[in-house]
């Protein structure tokens, strides 16, 4: 009996000893701000770029990365104090503010535009799909149901005279849609590079481009938790001073910037492609507010914001969720 | 079976001498079933604290999935039901091939020897890792979701009966063909009857793991079913719903595994004549 309670006792010692050992490694190890961001996300380029150039360590601050598969995910890692701010979709920023109560806001924008809706080759060379009218009855692949890209596809129905109702949404990875095209599943809509990619690798082409949809429609963004903004701003502004350098050194140097990406995205077999890319894509640090308020009336018309957590004053609400005042600070 | 009065006293001295004695508070049913029930409490109140959750969101998603449905306009049913046919093809699938296959490996050293490496270099790779090529090969987005479901539950059927086929008593083979049966006999009258419950035990164990491989296979490409529902529900942040079709997915998956075993039980009534 006593040599079992010794053992006992020291597992209980071990146990506790290695959570305090942990705790105090946490603490203690803690960098100046954990950012989040998506791995190998074109959109996110300005952050690649700042990481590259070493313009984190030039100003002082001690970063920790953290990638993540998407952007819902991403704002569940801000909602378990994982990051403190994140390169982000406006869309899951937008939609898991408000249906989970995560409490971020948006401080600048990373790009506009860079979706595209696309169609498998072999269609669009026999001239089965040339159009969006051509999808009717057709199913189209799409990011998620709460993604502008879906907003992108109903749009675009819209303009060609159609209902979502005409065309089947199926959810999927973007990494998985154009390999999944199909004579029943022509078409996808998703972001950069896959669209590029896909059109390098001879399966699909771009049917029409976001910017030919909602031109300036707003993608990713760079987001901070309310409680990191308040207790920080400082690292905060050096974060977004750091940002809209880079931006601006992506449409200075636009050649330095696609070979970062190529190398970055593993695509330097594929450079023309990458350059494709980036040509679709706007990288601009101003937030398009009005089209973040459209993308809000989309999900709220979709049912897709919870009843009860729909902003009463969606003015109010916007006026809490963005804040540019970092931006224009620099 | 007869035992001799020395044999039943060796018994009871082992089954004195192990450790399977309750404590005095657990002899009770009614407090065992309590003691589970507080078990599921706290881990409730676990999952509550680091989802934000209230068992009163869960249930309000629960009924609005079942009555309104989802923003595609599908109630839970459909996804129920979608899950299962997709499960259900899958699992029929894997025991179609794991079975044949795993009776021939177990019964013909030739094809343990040709397909025993095979086997074991592919079954450690998980059924997620498969869907890239699975969307290379099959045309059919339903092809490539049956076939992750078929890669989950395939392996522990094969296993299971080749195991079953193998551990067939030599002597019961030996008698068999003393009297003069063929093979197909010996196979259909000796051997698959003495492989039958590590065979169903092997079909519920990869019916289960086909079942978990659900979300996975549904995040291939789909508009329906429960792996699907919770991957959107947690990209727009209804956690409720996320715990709800959980929920739904867990409650099949125990309701299919218990009518396989009561399927077992039926078939396989001749083990408890074995066994007594």
């Amino acid at each position: 009996m006593d040599r079992n309670r010794a053992i006992a006792a020291a597992i209980v010692i071990i146990v506790v000893s290695s959570g305090i050992i942990v705790a105090a490694w946490t603490t203690l190890s803690r960098p100046d701000v954990r950012i989040g961001y998506l791995e190998k996300d074109l959109h996110q380029l300005a952050f690649r770029v700042a990481l590259v150039n070493g313009w984190f360590a030039e100003e002082g601050i001690t970063v920790e990365l953290k990638s993540y598969g998407n952007g819902a995910l991403e704002m569940d890692a801000f909602l378990g104090d994982e990051i403190d701010m994140g390169y982000l979709g406006a869309a899951p920023a937008l939609t898991k503010r408000v249906n989970q109560d995560i409490m971020v806001t948006i401080l600048a924008a990373a790009n506009l535009e860079g979706s595209a809706i696309m169609v498998r080759k072999a269609d669009f060379d026999g001239g089965s799909i040339t159009q969006i009218a051509n999808l009717t009855g057709k199913s189209v692949f799409i990011p998620g149901p709460s993604t502008v890209q879906a907003f992108l596809l109903r749009l675009a129905l819209n303009q060609s005279g159609l209902s979502s109702s005409d065309v089947t949404t199926l959810s999927t990875s973007p990494a998985n849609m154009a390999n999944s095209l199909s004579e029943a599943e022509p078409a996808f809509v998703a972001w950069e590079p896959f669209n590029a990619r896909a059109e390098y690798d001879d399966l699909a082409v771009p049917l029409v481009l976001s910017g030919e949809i909602w031109p300036r429609h707003p993608c990713c963004v760079v987001a901070s938790s309310n409680s990191f903004l308040a207790a920080h701003p400082d690292i905060a502004q050096t974060v977004i001073d750091i940002h809209v350098r880079a931006e601006e050194w992506i449409v200075s140097n636009p050649t330095a910037a696609i070979q970062i990406a190529a190398e970055w995205l593993e695509m330097e077999d594929a450079i023309s492609a990458v350059e494709t890319a980036f040509n679709r894509i706007i990288y601009d640090y101003n937030v398009n507010r009005t089209g973040i308020e459209m993308y809000l009336s989309y999900l709220i018309d979709q049912d897709i914001l919870l009843p009860h957590k729909v902003p009463v004053d969606v003015e109010a609400f916007l006026d809490s969720f963005i804040n540019t005042t970092f931006v224009e600070s620099t | 079976m007869m035992s001799s009065p020395e044999q039943n006293a060796e018994n009871a001295a082992v089954e004195k001498s192990r450790p399977h004695e309750l404590p005095w508070f657990l002899e009770s049913n009614i407090i065992r079933w309590a003691l589970a029930g507080l078990i599921l409490v706290l881990l409730w109140v676990i999952i509550a604290f680091f989802s934000r959750s209230t068992i009163i969101e869960v249930l309000e998603a629960f009924i609005i999935l079942s009555t309104e449905g989802d923003s595609g306009g599908f109630v839970l049913a459909d996804h129920a039901a979608q899950s299962l046919f997709i499960v259900t093809v899958g699992f029929c699938v894997a025991v179609a091939t794991a079975v044949p296959l795993g009776i021939a490996m177990g019964r013909y050293s030739i094809a343990d020897s040709v397909f025993g490496p095979v086997v074991e270099a592919t079954r450690p790779i998980p059924p997620i890792a498969w869907i890239p090529l699975s969307l290379l090969i099959f045309t059919s987005l339903l092809s490539a979701q049956v076939f992750i479901i078929w890669i989950g539950a395939f392996f522990p059927i094969l296993i299971n009966t080749t195991t079953g086929v193998k551990r067939t008593e030599p002597v019961h083979i030996d008698v068999a063909k003393t009297f003069g049966a063929s093979e197909s006999r010996i196979l259909t009258s000796v051997v698959i009857p003495s492989a039958a419950p590590e065979m169903f035990a092997g079909m519920r164990i990869g019916f289960g793991i086909g079942w978990m491989c659900l979300v996975a296979a549904e995040m291939i490409g789909s508009n329906k079913g429960l792996g699907y529902l919770i991957w959107t529900m947690q990209q727009v942040g209804w956690t409720g719903a996320v715990i709800a079709s959980m929920l739904v997915i867990g409650l099949i998956g125990f309701l299919v595994s218990y009518v396989l075993l009561m399927v077992e039980k039926r078939l396989l009534r001749w083990r408890q004549g074995v066994a007594v």
